[in-house]
């Protein structure tokens, strides 16, 4: 650590080749110590100042990023909801059915293209079940 | 060069004054911090809240609709208000006739508008996106835009009549009426310090006024039930030409409406194309003449008081009279039914027999089972504008209004108050509550609202409901209600033909409603479905061409739709283990 240098005596009269010099200015090393103490409270309080302007710049910044998060949020909420609209528009069942119909040419199966059967026949001639209810797809009638 | 000095003394001097001016200028600086912070304090920081504080609308969504399997019925979308600062627009005729091709709307209203004394005005509100984008385009000073938002309901037509629909600001239909205070969208103010670009800025006078948040509906409706009682509908319409046709669907162990349509219906997003009359649900609001599904009222009243002995026979000439006045029975035509048991004319549907039923019982105990069946009041089912139908009272029941009582003539009654009466014969004689809101939901919140069944009274005993069960089962299997009758399951129910009064309130002889009120499967009933066709004026006039086939088909495709397994033999199957 650097040691402070010795000045020289007290009551010292300056020359006149030294304008400027202090004159009557106490050089005790109470005095400078004081002095110096006083010299690193304003210090710490620069840099105490400085850090707190740098925290608040970048409180600032956070909240830019905050706000700009938030629109962006609003922004996908509203972009869900319409999705969640034309999902739900996409899926409904008139639509489907329209398609079917109108499109793929689906019609409903006639009464004779349907087997009812009762639960204890389907446990019992489960592998038949898939013939009897096939369909020809070439003139929607039950495959022979 | 000569030297200069100057000497201690002036130094001090002028260090003095230059500390003493410094002094001065840091004392005039806190002494004017003071003033502003501490004397003007108030004044200035108000200055500084106009200034600085940027005041922001934000709305919060309406209530999303959904069915009772999450899939969305009704939500919201932004769109864009055109508006106008009547201030800042420079030339309020050149504006006005630029807008006026874009905005579809005349011209000197736009002029009209924008020169009324306002800070801003609407000019059109909740356009389409191209029409914002192409006003937008045209750079006017002083129109601005304001976000809002817009109904979208994704059916389209679907459940229409039960959700309502949305004008400008509020429900003004349906559950979005009903339920406007749970789905209004409301505005929160948020007021706070921003930079020249509106960014927030950190200081601590943020000020908010805290909106009441909206919630969504989860109905008892399910979608898929809803568009098969819609579809066949629409097929009645277009087989038999109706004036109106109209189904309800409910869960006779809760009371939760599974689906409940009518035609002719409306589209919620151009409700003003429509005859308002179209904007209500019939099965709630509609009461008419029963007809014969009313007589399970009089049976289980008969049955309860222990009064109906079905092995009994009458005699039906085919009319019987009544005070003078002649009451037909529907088989009049071919001279009645003969000597049948009471068993045989539930099956057959025969008036003079529900008569003598009904003089049985008395009015009085009549008139308790009808009341107690929850007739002549609303269900209070969650739907605006219930009817609650008209009964008579005991000072208005004579003779001849005991027996068209009896038999479901002289009243009326609403579908709703028919199906949960039913509902109620066959659940072990519990009258529930009906509803179409199961849950209500905060959007941030949770569950704000979780409907349970709400039991009304018991009103027939468990035992009662099993004969009654027997009863209607066999009107399907050999009385009037055949057409409704599917393969694999076992059916039960009432068929109706009620006579229509015409507006002189004379029953007119060519027009009829005709209803099928049943249930699916015998065992273990998982719906109670009423069809009703009102007015037919193509094809056959029958219920069994028309109200009949379209609950069977309506029941069937429902029962296949939540996979409950078949219960009856099939007819073949039994032909061929005989064989």
């Amino acid at each position: 650590m650097q040691q402070a240098r010795k000045l020289p005596s007290v009551n010292r009269v300056p020359s006149p080749a030294q304008p400027g010099g202090a004159p009557g200015i106490s050089r005790e090393p109470g005095k400078r110590l004081k002095k110096a103490k006083l010299l690193g409270i304003m210090a710490a309080c620069f840099i105490l100042s400085l850090v707190v302007v740098a925290q608040y710049s970048s409180l600032v910044v956070l909240n830019y990023q905050l706000s700009s998060a938030r629109s962006e949020l609003n922004s996908v909420r509203e972009s869900s909801r319409i999705t969640e609209i034309e999902a739900a528009r996409l899926g409904s069942l008139d639509r489907i059915e329209s398609i079917a119909r109108e499109e793929l040419g689906m019609v409903e199966p006639g009464m004779e293209q349907l087997n009812t059967i009762s639960a204890s026949q389907r446990v019992e001639s489960e592998p038949s079940i898939s013939t009897s209810q096939r369909v020809d797809p070439e003139n929607n009638r039950p495959g022979e | 060069m000569a030297e200069f000095t100057v000497s201690r003394a002036t130094v001090r001097r002028r260090l003095i004054v230059i500390f003493i001016l410094t002094v001065l200028a840091v004392f005039l600086l806190i002494s004017r911090l003071a003033w502003i912070q501490i004397v003007r304090a108030e004044e200035f920081y108000e200055q500084a809240w106009d200034q600085w504080n940027h005041n922001v609308l934000v709305k919060t969504a309406r209530g999303n609709i959904y069915d009772r399997s999450e899939r969305l019925l009704a939500g919201s979308v932004a769109v864009e208000t055109v508006a106008a600062i009547p201030q800042q627009v420079d030339d309020h005729e050149a504006v006005a006739e630029a807008l006026s091709p874009v905005l579809d709307l005349e011209a000197r209203r736009l002029e009209e508008l924008m020169s009324m004394d306002r800070s801003a005005v609407y000019l059109k509100r909740k356009v389409e996106p191209e029409v914002a984008e192409a006003v937008r385009e045209m750079n006017i000073p002083g129109i601005v835009f304001f976000n809002e938002e817009q109904r979208d309901y994704p059916g389209g037509n679907l459940a229409s009549q039960a959700l309502g629909f949305v004008g400008m600001d509020q429900g003004l239909a349906g559950l979005e009426s009903y339920y406007e205070d749970y789905l209004s969208s409301s505005e929160k103010q948020l007021l706070f310090p921003a930079d020249g670009h509106g960014r927030q800025l950190p200081h601590d006078f943020t000020r908010n006024t805290e909106p009441k948040g909206s919630y969504d509906l989860h109905l008892s409706i399910d979608q898929s039930i809803q568009h098969i009682i819609e579809k066949e509908l629409d097929r009645v319409m277009e087989e038999a030409a109706p004036e109106q046709a109209m189904a309800l669907a409910v869960d006779p162990h809760t009371g939760a409406v599974l689906g409940a349509a009518a035609r002719p219906d409306y589209n919620p997003e151009a409700y003003d194309d429509y005859d308002p009359e179209q904007w209500t649900l019939p099965p709630f609001t509609s009461s008419f003449e029963p007809g014969s599904t009313f007589k399970m009222v009089t049976l289980a009243a008969a049955m309860e008081e222990g009064l109906f002995e079905p092995e009994e026979t009458i005699n039906c000439t085919g009319h019987v009279t009544i005070n003078g006045q002649r009451i037909n029975c529907w088989t009049a035509d071919r001279g009645g039914h003969g000597e049948i048991s009471f068993y045989e004319a539930v099956g057959g549907s025969c008036n003079p027999a529900f008569i003598e039923i009904g003089k049985e019982l008395g009015k009085e105990k009549l008139l308790h089972y009808i009341e107690g069946f929850g007739f002549g009041e609303p269900t209070g089912v969650d739907y605006p504008g219930e009817s609650s139908g008209l009964i008579f009272d005991a000072e208005q029941l004579g003779e001849l209004e005991l027996a068209a009582t009896s038999f479901g003539q002289g009243i009326s009654v609403t579908p709703v108050q028919q199906v949960m009466a039913l509902s109620a014969m066959i659940n072990g004689g519990y009258l529930y509550k009906p509803y179409l809101v199961e849950e209500v939901r905060g959007q941030e919140d949770g569950t704000l609202l979780k409907r349970e069944p709400e039991l009304r009274r018991q009103v027939v005993s468990g035992e009662t409901s099993q004969d009654l069960i027997k009863m209607m089962e066999s009107v399907v299997l050999e009385g009037t209600g055949t057409a409704a009758d599917i393969d694999g399951y076992r059916v039960a129910g009432k068929t109706g033909t009620a006579e229509k009064l015409d507006e002189e309130g004379n029953y007119m002889d060519d027009q009829f409603v005709y209803s099928m009120l049943g249930f699916a499967p015998v065992e273990d009933p998982r719906m109670v479905l009423y069809v009703a066709v009102n007015g037919v004026t193509r094809g056959p006039r029958y219920g069994s061409h028309t109200s009949h086939p379209a609950f069977r088909r309506i029941m069937e495709d429902t029962l296949n739709y939540l996979q409950v397994s078949p219960d009856k033999e099939d007819k073949n199957d039994n032909e061929e283990e005989s064989e």
